[in-house]
């Protein structure tokens, strides 16, 4: 088929011919058949194409149905979640609230528990009574009754009943309690009994959980030594005994440490500090001065042995590194650094000349804090 | 603002773009403009959900049939044509069914089309669906490209020309014949797919 006929096929069928040109066409059609199977070839063509688009239009539009309606979904999807979410967030309250009401209440029974070092039962001998509608002997009994380390001081607990079967391994099952501080009277409690007393008084007054943390006053001083070197370590003494030791301690009220100063970053100056025991009693405040030990440095310019130090870590920038002539105290080198950094001195002058051998001084100053290390560098060949 | 950015046409706009075959994002906000009332629609005249996105999809392609056969009336709104169009097709398909003949003569008394306009079933077979593909496969993008523009969209050489980076409208003429008798050449080599029973159909 030449390109003649391809043209005007293609005008047929798109409708472009005229009325004569039709009739034309519609003749040789029925006439010529390599004519009509090109046509039909044509038509198959053009139906391919046109069957292609609209199967490609229909599955973008199948394809925006489902990602609309995987979005519905998901919509939805969140809104179901939002919406447990909600309940869980309202459950979870209800519970926390509760729980919060019931540790309070937990908290007074345990008070009664913890802070009971020593009490008194009343002066009832001994003496068979019914207790929870039991008969029970009756054994009035000075007993400590602490599971916890105590916190809570002055609180004064009488025991009014114990019910007490085994006596001699000092076994309290169940204990009829009166706290006297909070007035919570009548109150049943499981009691384990880890001491007894020998003797009963009347309203003793318990001793305080923290006095021997409270007691102590230590003394710290801590000195950073040389740059870039270990920090040192921090001990805690007692004035007395000697013996204290703590596994935590607290800088300035902030962060607790668990004995591991070696690794904390802290700059030097004055700080107040206390100790801390497991269970929170805390020692007194005292003043912790950390300061740097002079570090002193040789180097040996000509063998290209400089001083290369790194800077001493401050919460304050520019610090300003100062060299000055040991003997006359004369000025010779200064640099303002911005941030940490490693300085190198070749043992040079401000502008840049090599210095004589020699004792040199140096500080780190800072705006605020002013002199806060310094030492001796000595120049030799 | 470029047309292709744009969320929201206006029925002049989507006309164009359907002239100019780009119809990707116009696609999108017929669906968003249109689908929901259809659906519902159908919906309530007894419709199933598969039902109501055949009808729409198929409604979507007829308002293409008349954009691009020049047989849309331009004064009307594209989302009623549309929407006349799927109203059309589902009461014939339901009458087809027999599905609720009541509902039907009712529908048809309740919702008398001012539009008399018909629905073009596209429904094809998965198989003739599958052969159409692997013939165009045969053909390459750029053929089948360019071939959518001339036969589909009925675009104009020069239009085809500018739109697919062409020289000139002539380069895009002997594309277009070359890729024609490419495609025929495939079709004759593929006769046992039956294909000249298709423009019968």
């Amino acid at each position: 088929m030449d390109v003649q006929d391809y043209i005007l096929i293609d005008e047929f069928l798109k409708g472009n011919l005229s009325g004569e040109q039709l009739e034309e066409f519609n003749h040789r059609v029925t006439s010529d058949e390599v004519f009509k199977e090109a046509l039909e070839y044509q038509q198959i063509a053009n139906t391919i194409i046109i069957n292609q688009e609209r199967i490609k239009i229909k599955s973008q539009l199948q394809l925006i149905h489902q990602q609309n309606k995987s979005k519905t979904i998901t919509t939805k999807k969140w809104w179901g979640l939002g919406v447990g979410l909600t309940f869980v967030v309202i459950i979870l309250t209800v519970w926390i609230l509760n729980r919060v009401k019931n540790h309070n209440v937990l908290d007074n029974l345990k008070v009664i528990e913890e802070t009971a070092e020593i009490l008194k039962i009343n002066n009832e001998s001994q003496s068979v009574r019914t207790f929870n509608e039991e008969k029970v002997e009756v054994t009035p009994k000075l007993t400590k009754v602490i599971e916890e380390p105590p916190t809570k001081k002055d609180t004064v607990i009488n025991i009014i009943e114990v019910n007490s079967k085994n006596d001699e391994n000092n076994v309290i099952e169940k204990a009829l309690i009166k706290d006297q501080s909070t007035k919570d009277s009548n109150k049943v409690k499981d009691l384990k009994v880890i001491e007894d007393k020998t003797k009963l008084t009347d309203k003793t007054k318990i001793e305080d959980p923290c006095l021997g943390v409270n007691q102590i006053t230590p003394k710290f001083e801590l000195i950073k030594p040389c740059f870039g070197g270990e920090r040192g370590s921090i001990h805690f003494e007692n004035n007395t005994t000697k013996t204290v030791t703590f596994s935590e301690f607290s800088i300035d009220g902030g962060q607790t440490y668990v004995s591991s100063f070696t690794e904390l970053k802290i700059d030097r100056g004055n700080y107040e500090i206390e100790a801390l025991t497991a269970t929170g009693c805390k020692s007194k405040k005292d003043k912790l001065v950390v300061n740097y030990a002079d570090c002193n440095f040789v180097i040996q310019p000509k063998q290209n042995k400089y001083w290369e130090l790194s800077i001493p870590e401050s919460d304050e920038w520019p610090i300003t590194l100062e060299i000055r002539n040991a003997r006359t105290g004369v000025l010779i080198y200064q640099k303002n650094i911005s941030d940490i950094e490693q300085i190198i001195w070749q043992g040079v002058d401000q502008n840049n000349n090599q210095l004589d051998m020699g004792n040199y001084v140096y500080w780190f100053k800072s705006k605020n804090k002013g002199l806060f290390a310094k030492g001796q560098i000595t120049i030799v060949n | 603002m470029p047309f292709y950015m744009k969320n929201s046409y206006t029925d002049k706009e989507i006309i164009e773009a359907i002239r100019n075959g780009k119809t990707e994002r116009v696609l999108n906000f017929l669906y968003d403009t249109t689908q929901y009332k259809i659906r519902n629609w159908i919906l309530q005249n007894n419709g199933s959900e598969d039902e109501a996105q055949d009808i729409f999809q198929d409604a979507v392609l007829s308002f293409y049939n008349y954009v691009l056969e020049n047989k849309f009336d331009e004064t009307k709104s594209v989302e009623g044509f549309i929407f006349a169009i799927a109203r059309n097709g589902w009461i014939n398909r339901a009458k087809q069914k027999n599905k609720m003949v009541t509902g039907v003569k009712e529908m048809e008394k309740l919702d008398r089309m001012p539009d008399n306009v018909d629905l073009i079933s596209q429904t094809m077979d998965k198989d003739k669906v599958n052969q159409i593909e692997a013939l165009l496969n045969q053909l390459g993008e750029r053929c089948k490209e360019l071939l959518t523009y001339s036969i589909f969209y009925d675009m104009r050489m020069d239009e085809i020309a500018k739109t697919m980076g062409f020289s000139s409208a002539n380069v895009a003429k002997t594309k277009n014949y070359k890729c024609k008798q490419r495609l025929i050449a495939i079709v004759k080599e593929n006769k046992s797919y039956n294909i000249k029973s298709w423009i019968y159909n």
